[in-house]
């Protein structure tokens, strides 16, 4: 009973009986090479253009962790489907009163092990994953960072650069400069985020929390966003961002200065 | 077909049928919607390319006989639905009744976006106002992802000092002299924004307790009140 699929006490399958756990690995096979396939092709197409090695990184752990799950959740589907397709009590087969269980499962050693070795090796090749990246962003951080405090405040975020004296309600940030964000809340609880740049972090009320340095690496428009539900306005709760040049960067500052009151 | 499958097909088709009219009726519900929060009938539409506003105490001045729901809440009259005109400057007047509120945010305690960077009260240019003297704000605000123009106004409020004796009567009720404050800017293309006072001077409700960040609710978070819509059209 080497695949499920009913046997002779010589380990042949009953005449008729098609081999049931063979067809449901072909499927299952199949169907995983295709979802496979649209996962990494609607991952590549879909997800947001990415602004820095960080949002790069987050991009390709979201397609391959989509791409890895994908095969198990099959695995489960298709063995689920197939059952209740194949195995269903069809009307005339037998009568009620003739219902009788399936032949007892036994125990598998090798599968068993099988199934802990590719479980157990999928979980650690996660946690791998994961502690690298978290190396990557928090090892040998930049000493000399451009910090920007971002406010979040029912509904609107605003930038503060205290080495430069600018505020501004547009974040504007200049290509290849490590930047550190720290954010807090004037009222409720927010949610900063900027998924070019895989930012993202709560704004808590009376706390500054200080994400990893993250350095732009694309010129380009972005955007931020709230995600988190905050009231009338939650969904008006964003600002553009902007990625520029250092001269261009410079100019701005220069522009928005802060100026002594009139 | 067999009186089963007959069964089964109506089944279905009833099925279908119910969840396609819960879905047409919620469309409508959600149609039905008018505005982004409670609007009091009271408020009409402000129109034109010179929008005047006064900034109150309290509801007495336009949110019916008795103030309204909320007589107390602070409220901007006569309109916060305010239209004006695409691609033209629009020039406000605010006439300010009401005291200072310590702003949590020093941001909002300059001028920005205004023609020069600049508004008068009572007739002297400014561009900010120290952050305990501010009483609120008008803050324009562009919703995201929108072909609208970029469009970001915000006025700081100079408030009133707090013994002004009372000495003028809207409505029956008195109120101070309202420092008057005018600003203008220039709109784009047409499309819907929001406003909104920025400075905390509603009740309780959202942040309370939190390190004194309190009063950011009740009128704060209601249209009608001290948040709004602008139409450009």
């Amino acid at each position: 009973m080497a695949d499920g699929s009913p046997t002779t006490e010589a380990g042949q399958p009953k005449d008729g009986e098609p081999r049931h756990v063979r067809r449901v690995l072909k499927i299952w096979a199949v169907l995983s090479v295709i979802c496979v396939a649209v996962v990494i092709l609607l991952g590549t197409i879909v997800n947001e253009t990415t602004g820095s090695s960080d949002a790069a990184f987050a991009k390709l752990t979201n397609v391959l962790f989509t791409a890895m799950a994908v095969p198990v959740a099959l695995f489960v589907w298709v063995f689920v489907g197939y059952s209740v397709v194949v195995f269903r009590e069809r009307r005339g087969d037998r009568n009620v009163d003739e219902f009788e269980d399936g032949p007892p499962l036994q125990a598998s050693p090798r599968q068993q092990i099988a199934w802990l070795v590719v479980t157990g090796a999928l979980a650690i090749f996660l946690v791998g994953w994961g502690m690298v990246g978290f190396y990557k962003q928090t090892t040998d951080p930049p000493a000399k960072p451009l910090v920007v405090q971002v406010t979040g405040q029912q509904w609107l975020w605003t930038y503060d650069y205290p080495s430069l004296g600018v505020q501004s309600n547009v974040l504007e940030l200049p290509l290849g400069r490590p930047v550190q964000f720290r954010v807090t809340s004037d009222d409720v609880l927010h949610g900063f985020v900027i998924d070019a740049l895989a930012v993202a972090m709560d704004a808590n009320p009376g706390w500054w929390t200080t994400a990893p340095t993250v350095t732009p690496n694309r010129l380009g428009n972005f955007t931020t966003r709230c995600v988190e539900l905050c009231g009338l306005y939650h969904t008006y709760m964003w600002s553009p961002v902007k990625v520029v040049t250092g001269s261009q960067f410079n100019a701005w500052v220069n522009a928005n200065r802060r100026f002594p009151s009139s | 077909m067999t009186p089963s499958l007959r069964r089964h097909a109506i089944g279905v088709v009833a099925a279908v049928l119910v969840v396609a009219a819960l879905f047409i009726l919620l469309v409508f519900a959600v149609r039905g919607q008018r505005g982004l929060g409670y609007e009091p009938a009271a408020v009409h539409a402000t129109t034109g390319a010179r929008i005047t506003l006064g900034a109150y105490p309290d509801s007495m001045a336009c949110h019916g006989s008795g103030g309204g729901p909320h007589p107390d809440w602070v409220t901007y009259c006569p309109s916060t639905t305010i239209k004006v005109p695409a691609y033209s400057t629009v020039t406000v007047t605010i006439d300010q009744y009401d005291s200072a509120t310590t702003l949590h945010n020093a941001f909002f305690a300059r001028v920005r976006g205004t023609v020069g960077g600049r508004m008068t009260v009572n007739g002297r240019s400014m561009t900010q106002v120290t952050p305990d003297a501010a009483g609120h704000t008008f803050t324009i605000q562009t919703p995201p992802n929108t072909n609208e123009s970029q469009l970001f106004v915000s006025v700081p409020l100079l408030g009133v000092p707090d013994n002004a004796p009372n000495v003028v009567t809207i409505n029956g009720n008195k109120y101070p002299r309202p420092n008057v404050i005018v600003f203008q800017f220039r709109t784009g293309s047409p499309g819907t924004y929001v406003w909104h006072c920025y400075i905390p001077c509603g009740i309780g409700l959202a942040g309370d307790g939190i390190g004194g960040q309190n009063n950011f609710g009740g009128p704060m978070a209601t249209t009608g009140y001290m948040s709004g819509t602008i139409t450009v059209v």
